[in-house]
């Protein structure tokens, strides 16, 4: 492990800069790559191993401090890189903070077990069995709380929310909501950290001795737990009783106090404050004027004109009720309290990303990337932190809560609820693809489209006629768009610059007009329009878009395939004439 | 942190109108340099790529059937094309040679989802092909592009083979 080939980041292929672990894997990634790995949209895959993983984790000092003295060249030429890189982009990654109480090695290879210590405060030793949390404090996974989180773990993977469910019997009733807390610094993980494999093998490496030790301990005290577990819950499944094993493991570490209070023993709420790097700002105070109840403004998230349209096709009865009924139930479903997903934007405090449930975001913060807080870390009164992204945030900033919208992925979401969120990502940013590259990708693009309205109609229709007609363009491969692919070929041409949000209704006119916009996006973003403030990925005209385009489908959807194929992917058949 | 905002900043956003030139095109061409490399280190696989031509961002791939399939014996020419998002997005991928096969229609586009949703940043042009071979060898029926294909893939093995070795050595369809 001490060959940089070892330390190679997966998706540039270069030596990791600033590395982050994946705590849903351990794999170490650059910062940057696993940020610009992850979706803006959804819980995020690994791209090696696949293993979802919610929260952008911090960059992991120790191994910083592990690169950047033992490949001295080529760690600073990768920090050239980045940091002009950053510069483009307009933001920066954070420096990471001090790893340890010992100042880094004089020279390569003169590595001490003092470099490698556990960050839990009760423990202290060389680490073992490392995992690297979302704040990059490396612990000991034994070292780590058993989880104690009962919902909060919900979307995680089913092994995730198997762990949860299955340690809080183990643990005391009423504990707090975040499960896998930090010992360090006390941030809560939604999902189990697992070894960081690669940091592991480095210390088997270099203290080939003294982790052996900790080691066989560890080993002896979880079979010993293990048969305890075993005998004790006689009604767990299998993984439950795996699973509980490691969360009871803690207790019999060989660096332990002798009595290591249960996790829950600080009710919800009322946490020690964080120590060290982030010191408490009060909670609430200057941090959260007017702030709004959720829920109200959950009920106030379907706009005006979207209202409109939903009633105007429920009165209208039969199919097209139906269908704007459920169309309605899941939009309201998805905006609801704690269910709405915030596109694009991420929790400065635990790197949620994107946020799910409140967003407070800062109204003092001058960085272009905005610093803003999920709701439990809002609530934690973690204020005066560095954001994911370096930003200089103060307990003096003012602090405001958000109000969901509805985005075009949104619309997306509500109207194909069976879709994975993956393929509506896919679809919507070959939908948003710049009309300059048409031609070969535009086919590609178009082929996509037309999948995705072919399964939309299925499910719109039940299946009503077009039978015949579908196979005809799967067979004729990318020819413009089939019949009845209206929903994407709109949106295809990306937002359109003109739209006046009074208007209760956007008029077909005003798409007519519209200048073809490149996307210049560093991923793909959309702009928002002018001076306004992009909340989300999508903005308003685009969602006005999708309003129209949804509107021509539930229209269509009465009298079948009369409409035909559309005018073409070139024309500006935007109108939601019938 | 907002995304949106952090690209709505940068420079490309505001700056010239001229955007045909993609953003940082920096650690792109340094990722597929290191692609370049390792494929040249690397070859005898039955897939090989390179550089189309001064563009680092546009590469012909080139696959040969596997033997014992239907594809043995012919050598497919693949474009692949990169945008300034690569790795984090897929490369648009297609043949360039006519292919008859259930996921490929008649303009070379390829039905496969690590070309899609299920890309990771960790795939590579070397993997984006060894991935097409065998799709070759093993397509997926149920999500067909060319319909007709999948029909005979499943029923007439004998007509399956000869529409490959057709469309393998006829003209490129406009
Ligand atoms: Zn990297
Ligand atoms: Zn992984
Ligand atoms: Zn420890
Ligand atoms: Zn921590
Ligand atoms: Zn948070
Ligand atoms: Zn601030």
């Amino acid at each position: 492990m001490l060959d940089p080939e070892d330390w190679r980041c997966p998706t540039c292929l270069d030596l990791a800069y600033k590395p982050a672990v994946n705590s849903a894997c351990g794999h170490v990634f650059c910062f940057w790559c696993l940020h610009k790995a992850m979706s803006p949209y959804a819980p995020s895959a690994c791209p090696i191993c696949r293993a979802q993983y919610t929260n952008l984790p911090a960059i992991c000092p120790k191994l910083h401090q592990f690169l950047a003295c033992q490949f001295p060249e080529t760690y600073a030429a990768r920090r050239q890189e980045t940091e002009e890189e950053e510069e483009e982009i307009g933001a920066q990654s954070p420096e990471p903070q001090a790893s340890g109480p010992l100042p880094p090695p004089a020279a390569p290879g003169q590595w001490r077990p003092q470099h490698f210590l556990c960050d839990s405060p009760r423990c202290g030793r060389l680490l073992c069995r490392p995992a690297v949390l979302i704040c990059g404090h490396a612990v000991c996974r034994d070292c780590l709380p058993g989880s104690s989180g009962s919902g909060a773990s919900s979307q995680g993977t089913p092994a995730a929310a198997t762990a949860a469910s299955s340690s809080l019997a183990s643990s005391s009733p009423g504990s707090a909501r975040g499960a896998y807390e930090c010992p360090a610094c006390r941030l809560a993980a939604r999902q189990p950290p697992a070894v960081c494999k690669q940091l592991a093998d480095l210390l088997g490496e270099l203290f080939a001795e003294e982790s052996r030790r900790p080691e066989a301990e560890a080993q002896a005290a979880q079979e010993a737990r293990q048969a305890e577990e075993q005998a004790a819950a006689a009604a767990s499944t299998g993984t439950a009783a795996a699973q509980g094993v490691n969360a009871g493991a803690a207790k019999g570490h060989p660096g332990l106090a002798l009595q290591t209070p249960p996790p829950s023993a600080s009710p919800a709420g009322d946490q020690p404050e964080p120590q060290e790097q982030q010191p408490e700002a009060a909670p609430g105070g200057s941090s959260q004027p007017g702030g709004q109840p959720p829920a109200q403004a959950a009920q106030q998230s379907l706009s005006p004109s979207l209202t409109s349209a939903l009633r105007r096709r429920q009165a209208e009865g039969g199919a097209q009720q139906a269908m704007a009924e459920r169309l309605e139930q899941s939009l309201r479903r998805m905006t609801a309290g704690e269910e709405y997903v915030w596109h694009g934007v991420g929790c400065d405090g635990c790197g949620q990303y994107p946020i799910q449930g409140r967003r407070h975001k800062c109204l003092d913060c001058p960085e272009a990337i905005g610093f803003d807080l999920c709701g439990a870390c809002m609530d934690r009164g973690l204020s005066d932190i560095v954001g994911r992204f370096n930003q200089r945030h103060t307990p003096e900033h003012r602090m405001r809560s958000v109000r969901p919208r509805i985005t075009a992925m949104h619309m997306l979401k509500a109207a194909n609820p069976e879709l994975p969120m993956e393929q509506l990502m896919w679809l919507l940013e070959m939908a948003l693809a710049p009309e300059g590259e048409e031609g070969e990708e535009g086919e590609e693009a178009g082929q996509q489209q037309q999948q995705a309205s072919e399964e939309q109609q299925q499910q719109q229709q039940d299946g009503q006629q077009q039978g015949g007609q579908q196979q005809n363009d799967q067979q004729a491969g990318a020819a413009g768009d089939g019949g009845g692919s209206e929903l994407l070929p709109v949106l295809r041409r990306g937002p359109r610059p003109a739209y006046d949000p009074a208007a209760e209704e956007p008029s077909p006119a005003a798409y007519a007009s519209h200048q073809p916009q490149q996307r210049t996006g560093q991923q793909g973003r959309v702009q928002g329009p002018a001076g306004g403030e992009a909340e989300g990925l999508i903005d308003e005209p685009a969602v006005t878009e999708v309003h129209v385009a949804l509107e021509r489908l539930l229209l269509h959807s009465g009298t079948g395939s009369d409409s035909g194929p559309s005018s073409g992917s070139g024309s500006d058949a935007g109108g939601g004439s019938s | 942190m907002n995304t949106a905002a952090r690209t709505a900043a940068s420079p490309a956003k505001g700056g010239a109108p001229d955007a045909s030139r993609p953003l940082d095109t920096g650690a792109v061409t340094k990722r597929l340099q290191q692609e370049l490399m390792s494929l040249m280190a690397s070859s005898g696989d039955g897939v090989s790529a390179f550089p189309a031509g001064d563009s680092l961002f546009d590469w012909v791939g080139t696959i040969n059937g596997a033997e014992g399939t239907a594809y043995e014996g012919c050598t497919f020419r693949l474009s692949l094309r990169f945008t300034s998002e690569y790795p984090f997005k897929p490369p648009a991928v297609r043949f360039e040679t006519p292919c008859f096969h259930p996921n490929v229609d008649t303009y070379g586009n390829i039905c496969l989802d690590i070309l899609k949703d299920k890309w990771s940043a960790a795939y590579s042009v070397k993997t984006i092909l060894q991935s097409i071979q065998s799709l070759l060898a093993d397509p997926n029926v149920d999500s067909p592009l060319n319909a007709h294909a999948a029909k005979l893939w499943a029923v007439n093995d004998a007509e399956y083979r000869a529409l490959v070795q057709k469309t393998y050595a006829g003209p490129r369809p406009a």
